[in-house]
């Protein structure tokens, strides 16, 4: 258990893993977005209040929990990265701000979009687009924070840190906003909560979440691979790879 | 300093030689006063001053203010001790990091927390807000000043040394002053629509306690982080 | 719902899909499918702007790998002619 730990803190274990997942998770990743697509474009019934604009949760949901999951994971891996001193944490770290601040970009794009047919405007401080507009600063603070520090190794910690004082505040963060929104708009329509959601509707919505996350995971593999084909470019294990590639 | 020294001693050293400093430099300290006013008032200019829209905004208006004049004010929390070495000395030395934080923090407060209470009765009037509001206001502000140099403290601590900073510590530190804002504000809203606040005073009081133990856990090791890397 | 094994859990989820694809569909012409009720705008500028942003998300890592493995070979060449 142990052994397995440690080897996964190897950059080279990792890439070789990560690049023979890659594969089924982008094949998966495919299958499942188009099938979860059109099943929720052109089978799901339309809502009974809302008519099609609802369709538009077959984005909003998957974004909006990765979003929020992503964040989640760069916390772990601050921890470990913290505690253990694993490389391939910061690595990983690195890869990932960019990219959950895009997914939390969809979130709020979509969930302003949706807003438009449904109360009227293009924006509105519902409770959970200001909470996800706020996670959206956190991510912009971890990438600037990054890209202030030149040192790699301080780099890495400094952003750890920060990402977990992040941590410790999003739920606070989501009280407040509940709280501050209830004080403002009594009678809130919730975008995402459905209380009884037909199987017709929720069915399609369970394979985007699950395709998103494979795409994900997918996307985030690659970018930890370039940024380990980046740092490591010294070890012997990189000259060789990068040798055999370019004499195929 | 080579007997080991209390953690109250090194508190009470740091704290005096904090505030002998800030007051060297009484100038200095006026500046996120000054600021302080001036965004309050730029309000009524920019906006409406009609009563209505100012009695309604201006606890808002005021905590928002109160929050950038804090930000502005924690560049300098610890950039003159880097620039001298006397921080690297602080974060390498046998006494708890903790401490030494901690007091730097009471001092921030007591020299731009502290006036900013002071003031807020007097801008609590020009924004037209009730006796009890501005009572409030002021105890809201007692509660959440601190919080304010608390967490701001994390964002000055991590990017200490860098030539950036102050504009990097507002995008770091803002996110996490939300909430903060949300119910410092909220909580004389409330009272003015007739919401009893005690709930939301004992949050802040929570919010403050929170801040108290984590926050120059924090702060430290975001300094050693920093002075490794310089 | 409850399943007592993986397998049932994945018979189900076939059985929808296969049901739904028999189901009928919630628009009678591609005009209809692409009007959305009225709500075309807005769903199909999320479902593009999510395209192009999942179609970026994934070509331009493959990019930079290629443009990381070009350099260093590069300089794998130059180092081995000495310079």
């Amino acid at each position: 258990m142990k052994v397995w730990f440690y080897r996964l803190g190897s950059p080279k274990w990792f890439y070789d893993i990560a690049g023979r997942c890659l594969p089924w998770l982008a094949w998966s990743a495919l299958l499942l977005i188009a099938i979860g697509t059109v099943w929720g474009l052109v089978f799901a019934p339309a809502d009974y209040q809302q008519g099609n604009s609802f369709r538009i949760m077959y984005i909003h949901v998957p974004t909006a929990f990765l979003a929020q999951s992503c964040y989640l994971m760069m916390a772990v891996a601050a921890v470990i990265s913290l505690v253990w001193k694993m490389k391939l944490c910061d690595l990983v770290i690195v890869a990932a701000a960019p990219l959950g601040a895009a997914f939390t970009f969809l979130a709020l794009f979509t969930g302003a979009v949706w807003g438009k047919p449904t109360w009227g405007t293009w924006w509105v401080w519902d409770a959970r687009l200001t909470a996800m507009l706020i996670l959206l600063f956190l991510y912009f603070g971890v990438i600037a924070l990054q890209h202030a520090i030149q040192d790699k190794v301080a780099s890495a910690r400094a952003t750890a840190v920060l990402i977990l004082v992040g941590v410790v505040n999003i739920p606070i963060i989501k009280y407040s906003v509940e709280w501050w929104n209830t004080l403002h708009q009594p009678a809130s329509f919730k975008l995402t909560e459905k209380p009884a959601m037909p199987s017709e509707m929720w069915l399609p919505l369970l394979v985007m979440v699950l395709g998103f996350y494979c795409f994900f995971a997918a996307v985030l593999f690659m970018r930890t691979r370039n940024e380990i084909l980046d740092r490591e470019r010294r070890t012997k294990w990189v000259r060789e790879l990068v040798q055999k590639v370019s004499s195929r | 300093m080579s007997m080991p020294q209390s953690i109250s001693s090194v508190f009470m050293a740091i704290l005096r030689r904090d505030m002998l400093l800030a007051f060297r430099r009484r100038q200095d300290l006026a500046n996120p006063l000054v600021f302080f006013v001036i965004a309050v008032s730029l309000f009524p200019l920019g906006v409406s001053p009609e009563k209505s829209f100012l009695a309604e905004a201006g606890a808002g208006i005021v905590w928002v203010a109160a929050l950038l004049a804090t930000l502005l004010s924690l560049d300098g929390l610890f950039r003159s001790d880097f620039e001298d070495g006397s921080l690297e000395q602080l974060v390498l030395s046998p006494s708890p990091l903790y401490a030494i934080v901690l007091a730097k923090i009471l001092v921030h407060w007591l020299v731009t927390g502290l006036p900013l209470i002071l003031l807020s009765p007097i801008l609590g009037l020009m924004m037209y807000l009730s006796s009890d509001q501005i009572v409030l206001l002021g105890l809201t502000l007692l509660l959440g000043t601190p919080v304010l140099s608390l967490v701001g403290a994390i964002g000055a601590a991590l990017t200490v040394g860098l030539r950036v900073g102050g504009v990097l510590i507002s995008l770091l530190v803002l996110p996490l002053y939300i909430p903060v804002l949300i119910f410092g504000a909220g909580t004389v809203n409330a009272a003015a629509s007739g919401l009893s606040v005690a709930g939301y005073l004992a949050l802040l009081g929570a919010f403050f306690m929170l801040a108290l133990v984590l926050a120059p856990l924090a702060a430290a090791a975001a300094l050693r982080i920093s002075m490794t890397n310089s | 719902m409850s399943f007592n094994s993986v397998a049932e859990f994945i018979a189900y989820m076939l059985g929808q899909v296969s049901e739904s694809m028999r189901a009928p569909m919630s628009f009678n012409s591609v005009a209809e499918f692409i009007a959305m009720g009225g709500h075309g705008l807005y769903v199909w500028l999320c479902y593009g702007v999510t395209l192009l942003a999942l179609v970026l998300s994934f070509v331009l890592p493959r990019m930079r790998q290629r443009q990381l493995l070009r350099e260093q070979a590069q300089r794998l060449r130059r180092e081995e002619a000495g310079l």
